[in-house]
């Protein structure tokens, strides 16, 4: 379990036109991530998600609050925590002049790992990530893409219950990527625990189970995606669609008239032969059976009532205000 | 921990010592001593004793390779992985600080040791064609092994404020201390009684002919001439080999070094903190323990060398180096002040803005007493000699240190890009023009002047400073307010790290406005 208590960072900035800046990148965040999650942190560049990572792994002492790791507060006792915790950075690099094995070899003592498991271990992990062809090659000559898989090599190379991970897809191909999801999704599996900041946010939303979603340090929303997302996806913002065998415009005017209906328009790109028409609804269930109820008795050929949520995309960009994508 | 199964090392020694760069620099050393060797072997009979030897030769060429090439690895050690964006994952392994520390501080150097090594075959054989005593040969080489080691815990402790672009000057300062450590020039002086600590001046101990302590007399046509022994050290009035007082203080520097290592290898290079004000406050008096010990107390007693007066003023000047890196050792910086301010939620207390100067005069008090006590307790009464003078000028003494650290505590506490680089600069900027100005004017022993600059009070005459107490209290007076001034600048300062009172207000309802989020934990 990882639970973040009051956790602020602030920095200072180079003074601007002469004057005192600070930069608040987190501001007193509460979270309790739970074992077994997967938690996403969402955020438009400098939200603060670098930060917040690098604080809970204990490379950033917190301006105030606190971490802890399975209970163990991280600024005090960074040793103990750390054996739970696996890293990946955002910008990392690895030693060029090791080979492929000798790196992980050495985190693997570093770790503490007993020693008559490692090469075995060693080996393990790096069929894993798909760098077997690569085992005495030496790192100054492997692509980017093949770093970075030895980077989430090496961060799980301990068993760590805890896996944090800054952006760990950037630089893989599509097909890494799909290698990476499975990865972790087999790691979940398995108990794990992993923090992962993306801005994909499309695989943030396939393999997170909560979210936190941060913007210039603040805590925007944090719970389960579902929750996060039927929570910004408020009933006011509900877009319907309605199919209809025939439309007119008195259709249109009826629903324009209607209590809780905006933005009512035919839609585009309907199959011929039918039409539909699209609007904003705000009001529960109940009201848009009355609603439905009222349009088939008025006589209108209803033969089809569509409800379409937005995807997690569309609430993110709504709520971080879209500042910074 | 087994040195031989520190991962740090072994990563070293699998980067540096691949067989092929084994070979290329074995070859190399081999080779080059073999030409050396046959070259001296060959003009045997022109080589009358060890100066100027094969062994000689190669021992500079090993100390120059020890000292030089490991100081330089280690300087590298901690800066490179910043650099290089390393760090971080050797931050989070399990590797405590102590084998992290002893990793960095035994594997860069690995290739120089490798390089000395081979050049070991040649100094045997030089020490054999001098006849060299088997024990001195191998005391020289235990202590230069030694003081390689604590100058490469220097570097190391260096390293952690490096990067990139201050490495080169942090090299060429290090090669300057580590060889005018070794000079001879330091202890020439009648006051001081230690001879130079740099592993260079290890060179000379093989000329020895044996352990004695006493100078030796050359006799050349019909005049003699007293050389004086470079390795007779007094020890509170006692000779003492410095070949026996090098361990000592080898191995003392040695923890204070690896102690400033251990306690901030891992930590946020924000918050690094290479003592507590305790331990620095130690620091301070152990450096003051060596100067004590070694300093000529005779002048005190013998007219013939100078006065009490004289004494307590050397001693005080050489302190002023020492306190000044003390005073740096306890400054604040924003980030620390910061956090204090935080977690002391805005009741900060009343007397941080007078930081570091309650541990300057803590140190300045003890420091000051076993100094005058000594010169009061030993002195000849028939020399020059002031108690009331000598408690004044230690009083200034911390007064006016007072001012430099609280000058330099405000400087770190501003924005910018290396404000305290910048405040050190100010102030030998300062020091620089202010006594230019003040020798050409000739106004060296005035008590004013004393505000601007604190040599008056290292040149007063108790004469002087019989006639002239009141403007000598006036400049202290002074002296205090300018201190003052630092401070409440140190205190706006302060004010503007506060946690803003008006950001919680504004910002406190943000997280519980939504269900969501005041509780995130209730709705995993
Ligand atoms: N070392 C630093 N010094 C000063 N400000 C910093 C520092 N590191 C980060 N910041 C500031 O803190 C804020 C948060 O930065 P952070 O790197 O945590 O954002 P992020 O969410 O990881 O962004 P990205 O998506 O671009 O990686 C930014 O406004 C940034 O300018
Ligand atoms: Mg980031």
């Amino acid at each position: 379990m990882v639970r973040l208590e009051n956790l602020t960072k602030e920095y200072d900035l180079p003074p601007i036109k002469g004057r005192p800046a600070a930069v608040v990148a987190a501001d007193r965040l509460n979270l309790t991530i739970a074992d077994g999650e997967i938690f996403g942190f969402v955020g438009p560049n400098g939200a603060g998600k670098t930060t917040t990572l690098k604080m809970i792994c204990g490379l950033l002492v917190p301006t105030s609050g606190s971490v802890e790791v399975n209970g163990i507060d991280v600024e005090r006792r960074p040793e103990d925590a750390q054996q739970f915790l696996g890293y990946l950075a955002d910008f990392f690099s690895l030693y060029d002049d090791l080979k492929v094995w000798e790196y992980l070899d050495y985190f693997a003592h570093a770790y503490k790992m007993p020693a008559a498991e490692i090469p075995a271990r060693v080996t393990e992990v790096i069929a894993w990530v798909g760098l077997e062809s690569k085992r005495d090659a030496f790192i100054q000559g492997l692509s980017r893409g093949m770093k970075q898989r030895l980077g989430i090599a090496r961060a799980v190379l301990h068993d760590p219950p805890v896996l944090v991970l800054d952006e760990p897809a950037a630089g893989l191909d599509p097909k890494a990527r799909v290698e990476l999801k499975d990865l972790l999704k087999n790691l979940n599996r398995q108990g794990k625990t992993v923090l992962i900041s993306s801005h994909v946010l499309s695989d943030l939303e396939e393999i997170c189970t909560s979210v936190a979603i941060l913007e210039k340090g603040h805590l925007l929303r944090a719970g389960k995606l579902a929750n996060v997302m039927q929570e910004a996806a408020a009933p006011s913002r509900r877009r319907i669609r309605i199919r209809v065998a025939a439309l007119g415009d008195q259709l249109l005017g009826w629903l324009s008239a209607r209590d809780g209906v905006s933005d009512a328009h035919p839609a585009a790109g309907v199959a011929s032969g039918s039409s539909a028409v699209d609007f904003l609804f705000s009001g529960n269930d109940a009201d848009l059976a009355a609603l439905v109820r009222d349009l088939v008795m008025s006589g209108a050929p209803v033969f089809a009532v569509e409800g379409s949520s937005e995807s997690f995309e569309q609430i993110y960009a709504r709520l971080s205000g879209g500042e910074v994508m | 921990m087994n040195l031989f199964s520190n991962p740090e090392i072994i990563r070293n020694a699998r980067i540096q010592l691949r067989p092929r760069r084994m070979l290329i620099a074995g070859g190399l050393s081999l080779a080059l001593s073999a030409a050396i060797v046959y070259s001296f072997l060959h003009n045997a009979d022109k080589v009358p004793g060890y100066p100027g030897s094969l062994l000689h030769v190669i021992l500079i060429i090993q100390c120059i390779v020890l000292v030089f090439g490991g100081g330089i690895a280690c300087l590298h050690a901690v800066q490179r992985e910043k650099d290089q964006n390393t760090y971080d994952s050797q931050r989070l392994t399990r590797l405590s600080p102590w084998e992290l520390t002893l990793g960095k501080l035994f594997g860069p150097p690995l290739m120089a040791d490798f390089i000395f090594l081979c050049f070991l075959p040649a100094a045997i054989i030089g020490a054999v064609q001098i006849h060299a005593s088997w024990t001195i040969v191998l005391v020289t080489y235990v202590l230069l092994i030694l003081g390689a080691i604590v100058f490469d815990a220097l570097a190391l402790v260096i390293s952690l404020y490096l990067r990139r672009g201050t490495v080169t000057w942090a090299i060429l300062a290090f090669l300057y201390i580590s060889y005018a450590a070794s000079s001879p020039l330091w202890s020439a002086t009648p006051y001081f009684h230690l001879g130079p600590i740099g592993p260079f001046a290890l060179l000379e101990l093989p000329s020895q002919p044996s352990w004695s302590t006493a100078d030796t007399v050359t006799q050349i046509g019909p005049r003699s001439f007293t050389v004086p022994n470079p390795f007779h050290d007094v020890f509170f009035g006692a000779p003492v080999h410095h070949a026996l007082v090098l361990p000592f203080i080898y191995l003392t520097l040695l923890a204070w070094f690896l102690l400033a290592a251990v306690r901030n290898i891992k930590r946020d290079p924000e918050n690094y903190e290479l003592y507590t004000p305790a331990q620095a406050l130690g620091f301070i008096y152990y450096l003051n323990f060596i100067v004590f010990s070694f300093f000529g107390w005779n002048s005190i007693q013998d007219p013939g060398i100078s006065s009490p007066l004289v004494a307590q003023s050397l001693l005080l000047g050489l302190n002023m180096p020492l306190f000044f890196i003390f005073g740096m050792l306890v400054l604040r910086n924003r980030v620390q002040v910061r956090r204090r301010l935080h977690a002391a939620e805005a009741a900060p207390s009343g007397l941080d803005f007078l930081w570091p100067v309650p541990y300057i005069f803590a140190g300045v008090i003890v420091v000051g007493a076993a100094m005058i006590g000594i010169v009061e307790w030993k002195h000849n009464p028939a020399l020059e000699w002031s108690l009331a003078f000598a408690i004044y000028q230690v009083i200034f003494f911390a007064v006016w240190l007072s001012v430099d650290l609280l000058f330099l505590q405000w400087m770190n506490l501003r924005r910018g890009r290396h404000p305290l680089a910048l405040g050190v600069l100010a102030l030998a900027v300062y020091y620089v023009c202010v006594s230019i100005i003040v020798s050409a004017l000739h106004l060296n022993d005035r008590a004013f002047t004393a505000i601007l600059l604190p040599t008056p009070i290292f040149v007063l005459k108790s004469s002087l400073w019989t006639t002239q107490i009141a403007e000598w209290l006036v400049a202290l007076a002074a002296e205090a307010a300018v201190a003052l001034f630092f401070a409440l600048l140190c205190r706006r300062q302060l004010a503007e790290l506060q946690p803003h009172p008006s950001s919680i207000s504004m910002n406190a309802p943000a997280p519980s406005a939504s269900p969501g989020s005041a509780s995130p934990s209730a709705s995993l």
